[in-house]
């Protein structure tokens, strides 16, 4: 692998933010850390980035062991969310700062600026102070300052999460084809579960300081391992053993050998099917309209569902329905 | 999640051997200045006022404080003073605090104006005014013939209002405008009086300011020395006194002694002043209120305003005007002569003065910012010993450091480098002004942008660079403030360096005042001119410079977002 944590633990004061975290990102992948804030994602990627020592454990680029490199021999790029560009250079000098340190001659780095300028579409604001351009700008300047020297890795601390909903979209697919097209390892920290699925090769969701799953992005909405990863990744239908083997016994045909407590079946509200029905055992509660979505709350069997629809769905509060549940599609998760 | 811990963590970096040597020698050439320039001087004095008669450990000088004839009532004259000086300065600076930030008044621009004016000048020009309207040969005398006697009780507590109501209403209005605007239009919308909603509302949210203030403007006045040597003739106060232990008897021990009880209200100040800070309801976030329209109210405050900050500009006014007319009052034709005859040591005391200000401003600055710097990073528990370090500063009054100085460095192992030179002076005018420096300094460093920092060091800074390109940019204003601030400290103070001045080292501040003592009062006024002339220049010029620095970071709002 091209890049390796293993068992990395941290503690501050006492109270451990990771414990033994471990996981790789491959030659050309786009890693996303996904997690709640206070999960432990932000403290991860200073102690890859070198900018915070681990207590234990080892992080290895290829073959060597640079978990005691100081960050400013490691080569990564960094992005954060704040956009952190020199306000007192402009777009140009902000770019080739890493070159200027490590001493690129002028006429390669320009070249090479010229080059990372027409990769984020910026080609004429060169001469522009980061304080004349919009916050989407910025971060896109950033991206290329980090991406200059050639990082053996690219860090990204949150990157989309201070612009706005639209421009957050436009730079989600920008972000996607630069990766893509320059084929840089990337590591982003997030906590926005729609920029890990639509962005990450891989992702690694953690909660408290700890790994929950690791997986691609269907992996991890289709199959989720724990319950945490279940809810935090789209939303679902939480059901107990004791209730399926009563209400739903379809649905145990793929259930793992467990005690009754430790698993519970996991339904997308997608794949909860409300039809109405006369003589139906269901009765929708609520219906709330989402554009394209209609998201119902059905009693059924003792339970509250969670069901959603297309929005031709015509559906009442009060209407009786009966419910179809693909026992295919439903997975069985750590309570 | 974000900014606290970042900054926690920022101590344990995995770093370069080199960058710790930097780290250590930043945080400990201030460190070591301050605990040798500061701190030694203070022990020296304290110890200094325990010791009696053959240098053994005793009270005499603490018991005299009672039992000498004069003493107890120079101590009753003090709290007079400055308890009459409080009342009245806290009640004027909230009227014109209110004028400034609870109304619509007109001309905001020229109160601001005229409440800089007493920082431009050493603290006795007050005093040096009054006595030329209502001295002896004042201009009030001459015109009315009315017998006035002005040394004494009212002159010095008129002399020390007018020098205390800037920093006063200054205290006050950072509480005012941290009051949130939602407040009053929540007691707007419930129907509450414009009076209901200040007693209610404003007062309350206020308080810890008007608390501070109060203390504050106390021990500026208690602890003010240049009005009470003009103005107060017979009229003795504690500042005057020590002045007259230590230069009049050369008794060091009874000096010391006054010192150390003048250090109670000061510390008792700083306390409040903490716990204000701490504590205040408001919050730096708070939406600005704007003053619904109201004529009335607007006429009032304006009134008020005119009726209290009219003396300070005519007191200032007339010393500039005395120092260009020939022989006041008699003789109102106008000459330069006493810019150039009888002065005894010419220019020159002007000229050490700038010299002084401008070591103390160039190397004030550096070692402040290196101390800001170097405490970064240190462990959080570390760190705050520094900082009360630094903060100690502001506790102790000028009188105390300058004989603090004379006892610690007139003899002893220094002394031979010290005694009589520039850099004595400009270490205690350093020290004496030490806190306020630290303060705008370390406000400054908290704008920097962590994540930039960080970006820095991932593209392959060190410390050099990411001081320079990350830290410098962003703390620039607060360092060219701070260079002026001590410029023009330097040039103005009189407390401290009152007892450093020799015969063949003489400042611009003590030339004024032995001009006057001297009976050459046109000439004090004229190197007063001199000296608000050189001060004012620098305040243009800071200005003018931090206002060029903004434009950069016209933004930084925007970069702050996390």
């Amino acid at each position: 692998m091209h890049f390796t944590v293993n068992d990395v633990s941290k503690s501050f004061g006492g109270r451990p933010a990771l414990d033994r975290v471990s996981f790789a990102v491959g030659e050309r992948d786009f890693v996303c850390l996904l997690g709640p804030s206070g999960c432990g994602k932000t403290t991860l990627l200073r102690i890859v980035a070198g900018l915070l020592a681990t207590d234990s454990g080892s992080i290895m680029l290829g073959a060597r062991d640079i978990t005691r490199m100081p960050a400013r021999e490691r080569n990564f790029g960094i992005v954060f969310q704040s956009y952190s560009l020199f306000p007192n250079m402009t777009v140009a000098e902000n770019i080739g700062y890493g070159m200027k340190l490590r001493g690129l001659p002028p006429r390669a780095a320009a070249a090479r600026r010229d080059e990372l300028l027409r990769l984020i579409q910026l080609p004429d604001e060169a001469g522009k102070y980061p304080a004349q351009l919009s916050g989407g700008q910025q971060q896109r300047v950033a991206l290329a300052r980090a991406l200059a020297v050639d990082p053996a890795l690219l860090l990204l601390d949150e990157p989309l999460s201070a612009l706005d909903a639209r421009v957050r979209e436009q730079m989600r697919g920008e972000i996607h084809q630069v990766q893509r097209q320059l084929g840089i390892p990337t590591l982003m920290v997030t906590h926005d579960q729609q920029e890990a699925l639509t962005l990450a090769d891989t992702i690694i969701c953690m909660n408290r300081g700890r790994i929950e799953q690791i997986g691609t992005p269907r992996q991890l909405y289709m199959n989720p391992a724990t319950r945490f990863v279940a809810q935090f990744i789209g939303a679902s239908n939480l059901l107990p053993t004791s209730w399926v083997r009563e209400a739903l016994p379809t649905l145990l045909s793929g259930r793992p050998a467990a005690p009754d407590h430790h698993l519970e079946a996991c339904l997308r509200p997608e794949d909860v099917h409300a039809t109405a029905a006369e003589d139906g055992e269901g009765t929708v509660r609520a219906v709330t309209f989402l554009g394209s979505m209609i998201r119902l709350v059905i009693d059924w069997r003792g339970r509250s569902f969670t069901a959603e629809q297309h929005r031709d769905c015509t559906l009442k509060p009060g209407d009786s329905v009966t419910l179809d549940v693909r026992p295919d599609r439903s997975a069985w998760v750590a309570a | 999640m974000g900014g606290r811990m970042n900054r926690a963590v920022r101590t344990n970096h995995p770093g370069v051997p080199g960058d710790r040597l930097l780290a250590w020698t930043f945080i400990g050439l201030p460190v070591l200045g301050l605990l040798l320039f500061f701190g030694y001087p203070l022990i020296v004095i304290g110890l200094r006022s325990f010791l009696g008669q053959g240098d053994v450990l005793s009270l005499a000088h603490y018991r005299r404080l009672w039992t000498d004839p004069g003493l107890p009532r120079v101590m009753l004259h003090t709290l007079w003073v400055s308890g009459t000086t409080m009342l009245l300065t806290t009640v004027a600076a909230l009227a014109i605090a209110m004028a400034l930030h609870r109304s619509r008044m007109k001309g905001k621009w020229l109160v601001r104006g005229v409440l800089i004016l007493p920082l431009l000048a050493p603290s006795l020009v007050q005093g040096l005014g009054l006595i030329f309207l209502f001295g002896r040969n004042g201009l009030v005398h001459r015109l009315t013939g009315l017998p006035t006697d002005i040394y004494g009780f009212a002159s010095l507590v008129a002399a020390d209002v007018l020098y205390a109501l800037p920093q006063a209403v200054l205290i006050i209005s950072v509480a005012l405008v941290r009051t949130d605007r939602r407040y009053y239009d929540a007691a707007e919308s419930m129907g509450a009086s414009a009076w209901r909603q200040f007693i209610d509302i404003t007062l309350p949210q206020a308080k810890l300011g008007l608390l501070s203030a109060a203390f504050v403007v106390f021990t500026i006045t208690i602890t003010d020395f240049g009005n009470a040597m003009v103005v107060g003739g017979s009229y003795r106060v504690l500042a005057s006194e020590i002045y007259n232990q230590v230069s009049g008897q050369m008794d060091f021990g009874m000096g010391a002694t006054i010192g150390m009880v003048l250090l109670l209200p000061a510390i008792l100040s700083l306390y409040i002043e903490h716990v204000a800070s701490r504590q205040h309801n408001g919050s730096e976030h708070a939406l600005p209120s704007e003053a619904p329209p109201g004529r009335g109210r607007d006429a009032a405050l304006s009134m008020t305003c005119i009726g209290l900050l009219l003396p300070v500009a005519v007191v200032l006014a007339t010393v500039f005007y005395a120092s260009f007319v020939k022989l006041w009052p008699y003789d109102f034709s106008l000459t330069l002569a006493h810019y150039h005859t009888n002065l005894p040591d010419g220019y020159t005391p002007i000229l050490t003065s700038l010299k002084i200000s401008i070591a103390v401003a160039i190397f004030g600055t550096l070692l402040l910012f290196m101390l800001a710097i170097g405490m970064r990073r240190l462990s959080p528990a570390l760190a705050r010993i520094v900082a009360f370090l630094a903060m100690m500063p502001a506790a102790v009054p000028g009188m105390i450091i300058g004989i603090g100085y004379v006892l610690a460095f007139n003899h002893g192992p220094l002394s031979h480098w010290l005694y009589g030179s520039l850099a004595i002076v400009a270490l205690c005018n350093f020290y004496h002004y030490h806190t306020q420096g630290f303060l705008t300094i370390s406000t400054g460093l908290r704008t920097v942008p962590a994540a930039l920092e960080d970006a820095t060091t991932c593209l392959g800074g060190g410390p050099l660079q990411s001081t320079r390109d990350a830290v410098l940019p962003f703390v620039a204003p607060a360092l060219v403030s701070t260079f002026f601030l001590l410029f023009m400290q330097s040039m103005v103070t009189l407390s401290a360096v009152t007892f450093l001045v020799t015969p063949e080292l003489n400042l611009a501040s003590v030339s004024v005042m032995q001009l006057n003592e001297n009976g050459f009062i046109s000439q004090a006024a004229a190197y007063s001119a001199c000296i608000v002339a050189v001060v004012a220049v620098a305040l243009g010029l800071m200005r003018l410079s931090t206002a060029r620095i903004g434009i950069y970071l016209q933004q930084r709002g925007k970069l702050h977002v996390a």
